[in-house]
């Protein structure tokens, strides 16, 4: 018979499977923090971190996520941009949305990345609500997105039982 | 408009991008934060900028360059005092003043400042001529006339000043939009009815 800590580490390790798995890139932790908090609570696993157009593109090529978050404004390196990530990203996976987050509301920007194939333009800061639309759009991709709550309660169960 | 941005317009657009960059400092800080000053004015030369600008003698600016149609610079000073506060407030922690400001702390800083950013450049960023990118946030510490120079993006500016304030820590903010301009003669302040040259027309936000 299993052992409870052995079932509770299966569960465990059951739910993170069914986790969808996220790349952030953006050059302020500060920021990789906040949105680390507001995509876990929607059930994404942050499996990465990158701090430029570069990385990002390099993590995204060995993690193989589900999804990405972009911001507009990080240092270039290799002459690599947010939007020349973003393009590359989408030529190799363009069923993986790509959420565009940035501290200018620039309704050019905006245009031109949801024109290109963005989930959507986020302006920080955020607040509770920021994500909503996010979440949204994602359960229409993600069903599982929206069943997080439901997974979360069910795995409590079984710990507790 | 012919190509010119008048004065009131551009005083009317700051008095909303400043409530805009207020709340959105509030909504970072969970503080509620009030508009203390605002000023909109021409700066003939770097110097003049030592006399009017209000600010404690040791100071930590993050500023970013935007470049368009003109050259400018957004910057977010505050009090050296008040940054390890501003930024202990940012992230969450209650640190100790005085104390050094480590890169987690830098970096929220950065980020506040370019939100703050965010909020002039949307509303005042196509009528100044600022349509660029900001770049990525720059931090320098030193008094006023050491850092001075950094916060103009040339000799003749059309200056937009806001003093913001977190009442329950008592912390003073100052944002300094600054755009390159050829009219720089103008005393500072006032209606000027003719338009700034070198601005151009702004989509109306």
């Amino acid at each position: 018979m299993e052992s409870k800590n052995a079932a509770g580490a299966r569960i465990e390790s059951e739910s993170r499977a069914r986790r969808l798995r996220v790349l952030v890139a953006d050059d302020s932790i500060f920021i990789r923090d906040i949105i680390r908090h507001h995509l876990e609570r929607l059930g994404f696993q942050v499996v990465g971190e990158a701090t430029n157009g570069a990385q990002a593109i390099t993590l995204f090529r060995t993690l193989k996520p589900d999804f990405v978050t972009l911001d507009v404004i990080m240092p270039q390196v290799d002459g690599i941009d947010a939007m020349a990530a973003f393009r590359m990203i989408k030529s190799e996976a363009p069923g993986v949305p790509i959420l565009i987050v940035s501290a200018v509301p620039f309704e050019k920007t905006r245009e031109s990345f949801m024109n290109e194939g963005a989930l959507d333009y986020l302006v920080k800061p955020f607040n509770k609500n920021s994500f909503d639309e996010v979440r949204r759009k994602l359960e229409g991709i993600f069903p599982r997105v929206g069943n997080r709550a439901v997974d979360d309660a069910f795995c409590a169960d079984k710990r507790s039982s | 408009m012919d190509g010119s941005e008048s004065m009131e317009e551009i005083s009317r657009l700051a008095a909303i991008a400043t409530t805009r960059a207020s709340e959105a400092l509030g909504a970072l800080l969970y503080e509620e934060i009030s508009i203390k000053a605002l000023a909109v004015y021409y700066l003939k030369s770097p110097e003049r900028l030592l006399t009017r600008l209000r600010l404690p003698r040791r100071l930590v600016t993050v500023t970013q360059s935007v470049d368009g149609y003109q050259k400018g610079k957004i910057s977010l000073a505050i009090a050296r005092e008040s940054a390890p506060s501003l930024a202990s407030l940012l992230v969450g922690r209650h640190g100790l003043p005085n104390r050094r400001l480590g890169g987690f702390e830098l970096d929220a800083l950065k980020e506040a400042a370019n939100i703050v950013a965010g909020s002039y450049l949307a509303l005042l960023g196509h009528p100044l001529g600022l349509i660029g990118v900001p770049s990525v946030p720059t931090v320098l510490e030193g008094t006023l006339d050491e850092i001075a120079l950094s916060l103009l993006p040339q000799s003749s500016s059309l200056c937009v000043e806001a003093h913001l304030v977190a009442h329950s820590h008592g912390i003073e903010l100052v944002v300094l939009m600054a755009a390159g301009c050829e009219q720089s003669d103008q005393p500072a302040a006032g209606p000027k009815p003719n338009g700034i040259r070198g601005a151009r027309p702004a989509a109306r936000p």
